[in-house]
């Protein structure tokens, strides 16, 4: 298939990946943008520079953590053959996540301006985030349906790496807080308590309260 | 080739002859973005000239500059929700591996919002009208919310369509106009005809299927879009000026257009 890098990689099939560096700088540059985007809806620019650099570091960060397991989880259940091309895929996903959350960027500044309160634009921004993966995901089936067609465990390790990515990557946004910043707060890179609280224990002291 | 000029565009952007399937089938739409554009700023000034209107009617602050902000801003009010609204619109269509690439899509887009201005500006004349005789400032308001809504879906029915036609099957049909009798799957010594017809089976529940999710795309993204485009407008306010209000520009940001129309509908109704 001809066309540009992100064409081929939204339409194309599988062997119309990207190069690795492509499909890297993809998902750097656009999760700049929606990190410039968030940060700048300060009026900081600082935080507009911080965010730029915390949201690819949010992507990287979540995937060097779940790499290692994904490696054993395929090595344990017999797919180390297909490995390179199941990274392959997960990196075609990860510059997808990229372009989406580009592309998203605008809607983030509407947020900006449409929302005052902070529980509500952080709900949108995690919404958001959800349907940068909903896209990512578009990308991944294709790229797994070969893979589960050549042996079905793919599926179960696929499912082991979305839950842990997940997992790991809440609580990779909560040290990397704040992406936004909150008024009254210092500008900084991240906030001083950020390895003394969990994302986890904070959202259930939240239910919690509900209920009291 | 000349270029066309903005009326016969017009006219054929009411006609549907650019969402037509032979035109969509070629994956392009044959008409330039800047007329396109050129369309828009017109008749969303018309429009909004006539909302605008209200404010020279009722004798409002500064009404002659009210009435021309209101003529620049639905074209802005447009072109911001397209701005906002439409990347995200693009990487989905990619992923679902629509045959328009992103300028095209981007003139799918434009003709559809034209239809929607066009009925607008159609109503400026009805909008000036009731400005002219109505005193209350909740009405008038409502009055624009519908009219905004009635264009939007009948522009938005024009996405509809298109999206119909692009998955519709190939015009010119791919099975032989006249199907020999032995292409029956299970007739004997017929596996040729028969894997064709299998063949165009597949093929057909495969467009289908990918007809129905593009449309499911299509779908969210217009709420989307109409949500964007109400808070925009209410952002961009004011539109008609209120009558015992200064002029300003924009208003202070606050609450959401979903609480203003409630509370024009709470004015009207008397509470």
């Amino acid at each position: 298939m001809n066309g540009s890098a992100v064409e081929r990689l939204l339409r194309g099939d599988v062997d119309d990946t990207p190069s690795i560096r492509t499909c890297m700088v993809l998902a750097a540059v656009g999760s700049a943008a929606i990190g410039v985007a968030l940060g700048g809806s300060s009026g900081e620019w600082r935080l507009a520079v911080f965010a730029a650099v915390k949201v690819p570091l949010l992507l990287a960060v979540t995937t060097l953590f779940c790499v290692p397991s994904f490696w054993v989880v395929n090595s344990v259940l017999g797919l180390r053959d297909d490995f390179a091309a199941a990274m392959r895929g997960l990196l075609a996903a990860q510059a997808t996540l990229g372009l989406m959350l580009a592309a998203l960027a605008p809607m983030v500044v509407f947020c900006s301006a449409s929302v005052r309160d902070p529980y509500g634009l952080t709900l949108l921004d995690a919404g958001l985030f959800g349907v940068g993966t909903l896209a990512a995901q578009r990308v991944l089936a294709r790229h797994y349906q070969l893979l589960i067609a050549r042996d079905a465990r793919h599926r179960l390790a696929l499912r082991g790496w979305l839950v842990l990515y997940a997992f790991a990557g809440v609580q990779v946004a909560w040290v990397l807080r704040p992406f936004r910043g909150t008024e009254g707060f210092a500008v900084q890179f991240v906030r001083p308590e950020a390895f003394e609280q969990n994302a986890y224990v904070v959202l259930a002291e939240h239910v919690m309260r509900l209920f009291r | 080739m000349p270029t066309p000029s903005l009326f016969s565009i017009l006219d054929r952007v009411l006609r549907g002859d650019y969402v037509r399937q032979e035109q969509l089938a070629t994956g392009r739409i044959e008409v330039p973005t800047s007329r396109l554009i050129a369309l828009g700023l017109l008749l969303g000034g018309l429009y909004g000239f006539g909302v605008g209107s209200y404010a020279l009617f009722r004798g409002a602050d500064q009404a002659w500059l009210q009435a021309l902000t209101a003529a620049l801003k639905v074209p802005l009010l447009f072109l911001l929700t397209l701005l906002v609204t439409f990347p995200s619109l693009y990487v989905f269509a990619a992923l679902q591996r629509l045959p328009l690439d992103l300028r095209n899509l981007l003139r799918l887009l434009l003709v559809a919002i034209l239809v929607h201005l066009t009925i607008l500006a159609s109503l400026a004349p009805v909008f000036a009208f009731f400005a002219a005789s109505t005193k209350s400032y909740a009405f008038m308001l409502l009055l624009n919310v519908a009219c905004f809504a009635v264009g939007g879906m009948l522009g938005l029915g024009v996405l509809r369509r298109a999206t119909i036609a692009m998955f519709a099957p190939p015009l010119p049909p791919t099975l032989p106009p006249t199907a020999p009798s032995n292409a029956i799957p299970d007739s004997p010594g017929s596996s040729d005809g028969g894997e064709a017809v299998a063949n165009v089976a597949t093929t057909a529940r495969q467009r289908l299927q990918a007809s129905e999710q593009a449309r499911t795309v299509l779908r969210v993204w217009c709420l989307v879009y109409g949500i964007v485009g109400a808070q925009m407008g209410w952002l961009l306010r004011p539109f008609l000026g209120a009558p015992d209000l200064p002029f300003t520009l924009f208003r202070p940001r606050e609450d959401s257009v979903f609480i203003g129309v409630m509370r024009a509908i709470g004015q009207l109704l008397g509470r």
